[in-house]
């Protein structure tokens, strides 16, 4: 190569002035380690040609959280041979005839919840948001971070970020985002308190604006979501799940309660599908009531969830006001500790409100 | 999984080039993979590209009231005051006086590594407009640190 040349000769001008020619090797792993920890194996689930996709839930929302790439337990297991998965997918080809229904549901206590907020819900007619209004959604959301550094400490703790979105009547107009950024807000010890104070993690608030809900230049998920089509038949609407998230996730079951939560938490679902949602929960096996007193975002409410056995030992869980039929939130608990986070922990949850807004900021 | 391993570190330089600390740019990265996971990852293999349009639009996004180009002078000032030798703040100076977009295109090409066409899909512009801004800013960037323009070189 000619070293006269211009292209060389800019070239070396302009890497001895790159301000990311002396990067160690510690910062590249640091990051490294934060964005493999952001990446969240259970919305694999969300996009889908078919049935239900889950509006931009990715954005607004943090999916269950992976609590650390490297950590071999954690790693997504497919617990059907290959010959009973053929079976099932036979079986689900359509949504007709499937694998809802026939190998049990809900806790008769639990269905029993879940049906009269169904019926509750169905009675309730969404507020209408008229032209130059707005769908408000306000949200909670928790999820846990988990670091490790090149010497082997780790360090954990729990993020919150407030979330408001606005919506407009013409889902083509502007939507307006305020997002609170990520602030540390639970520690369950003094090292990794410490350890997130050093770190001096500054919450960076937004103010996103997007045309069609395109926030961050996506695709606009959030409208490509047609929550018009999925089945209103609680049946044939838990079989469209199940052909969506089949092989994904621990169980099957468990995956479907996770695409069910992961759903409702938008906001965006009209009360027939919310309805619908609800029943289809009430057939899916080991669905039972795990707590009568849940307390999410200082409301109360029944948390309606199932346990996942395998490793993962997680409990998925819809938490919803039993007087009303409404969705407070939902949250994914440890059964039992893991990496630091004590048992019992929400390593992630999201509390929303929607209403309706004259205005937006 | 392969696609961060193949693309974090070039979009973490990525950042740390156009913001003005470690801190930010590991924020943005990491921002970058959790929209890529959620949004993207039933769509097929993520792409390198695919995931710098993700970086594109994070960096867009972040911190509204600065604008980018502050953030980008404010990195490099950082730096020389930082560690570089007097002769680099007369290429420093000479970047800030470029046009923003024919420095973007520039450092594309020479920081980040992208060939014309991976810069004309990022930008969305055409390849024979990437390579006429880069034409020009070399030019320009020449002439600023007076130094001998020579025949443009056409490897790129």
């Amino acid at each position: 190569m000619n070293t006269n040349s211009t292209a060389d000769r800019i070239r070396r001008q302009l890497s001895s002035v790159d301000p990311a020619a002396h990067i160690t090797d510690d910062e590249l792993a640091r990051s490294r380690n934060r964005s493999l920890a952001a990446m969240q194996p259970a919305t694999e689930v969300l996009p889908e040609a078919d049935g239900i996709a889950v509006p931009g839930e990715t954005s607004t929302y943090p999916a269950p959280t992976k609590l650390s790439e490297r950590r071999p337990r954690r790693a997504r297991i497919i617990l059907m041979s290959a010959a009973a998965a053929a079976v099932v997918a036979a079986l689900i080809a359509g949504d007709v005839i499937g694998l809802a229904g026939w190998r049990g549901g809900a806790t008769a206590q639990a269905a029993e919840v879940l049906n009269n907020a169904a019926q509750m819900t169905i009675k309730t007619t969404d507020p209408k948001v008229l032209p130059g209004q707005y769908l408000r959604i306000k949200s909670t959301n928790v999820w846990a971070s988990y670091t490790s550094e090149q010497d082997g400490s780790e360090y954990r703790w729990l993020d919150t970020e407030k979330s408001d979105m606005y919506i407009p009547a013409d889902r083509s107009g502007e939507w307006v985002w305020q997002r609170s950024g990520r602030v540390p807000t639970t520690f369950f010890d003094a090292k990794s308190k410490a350890y997130a104070q050093k770190q001096d993690i500054k919450p960076s608030p937004e103010l996103l604006r997007a045309r069609s809900g395109a926030f961050y230049g996506g695709p606009g998920s959030w409208t490509a979501a047609d929550l018009s089509k999925p089945p209103r038949d609680p049946y044939r609407l838990l079989n469209s799940i199940y052909k969506q998230t089949l092989g994904r996730g621990q169980s099957v079951d468990g995956e479907a309660l996770v695409f069910i939560a992961d759903l409702l938490r938008t906001g965006l679902v009209p009360a027939d599908l919310r309805a619908a949602l609800y029943k289809a929960a009430a057939m899916i096996p080991g669905v039972t009531v795990t707590e009568g007193q849940a307390n999410l975002d200082g409301r109360t409410g029944v948390a309606i969830g199932r346990l996942e056995e395998g490793p993962a030992q997680t409990r998925q869980e819809l938490i919803i006001d039993p007087k009303t039929g409404l969705l407070i939130g939902e949250r994914s608990v440890l059964s039992q500790a893991q990496i630091g986070f004590p048992a019992g922990t929400a390593t992630t949850w999201t509390a929303i409100e929607t209403s309706v807004s004259n205005t937006a900021p | 999984m392969a696609a961060h391993t193949a693309s974090h570190d070039r979009i973490y330089r990525y950042f740390r080039r156009r913001t003005a600390d470690a801190a930010t740019a590991e924020d943005l990265c990491s921002e970058v993979f959790r929209i890529a996971w959620e949004k993207l990852a039933g769509s097929g293999e993520l792409s390198v590209m695919v995931l710098f349009g993700v970086a594109k639009n994070v960096l867009r996004n972040h911190d509204r009231s600065a604008s980018r180009s502050a953030d980008l002078l404010g990195a490099l000032r950082a730096e020389r005051r930082d560690s570089a030798p007097a002769q680099d703040s007369a290429v420093q100076e000479a970047l800030e006086r470029l046009s923003p977009d024919d420095r973007e295109v520039l450092l594309l090409t020479y920081w980040d590594g992208f060939t014309p066409r991976e810069v004309s899909d990022l930008l969305n512009t055409s390849a024979t407009a990437v390579r006429m801004r880069l034409h020009r800013a070399r030019k320009a960037l020449g002439h600023l640190i007076q130094t001998q323009p020579q025949a443009e070189g056409a490897e790129l």
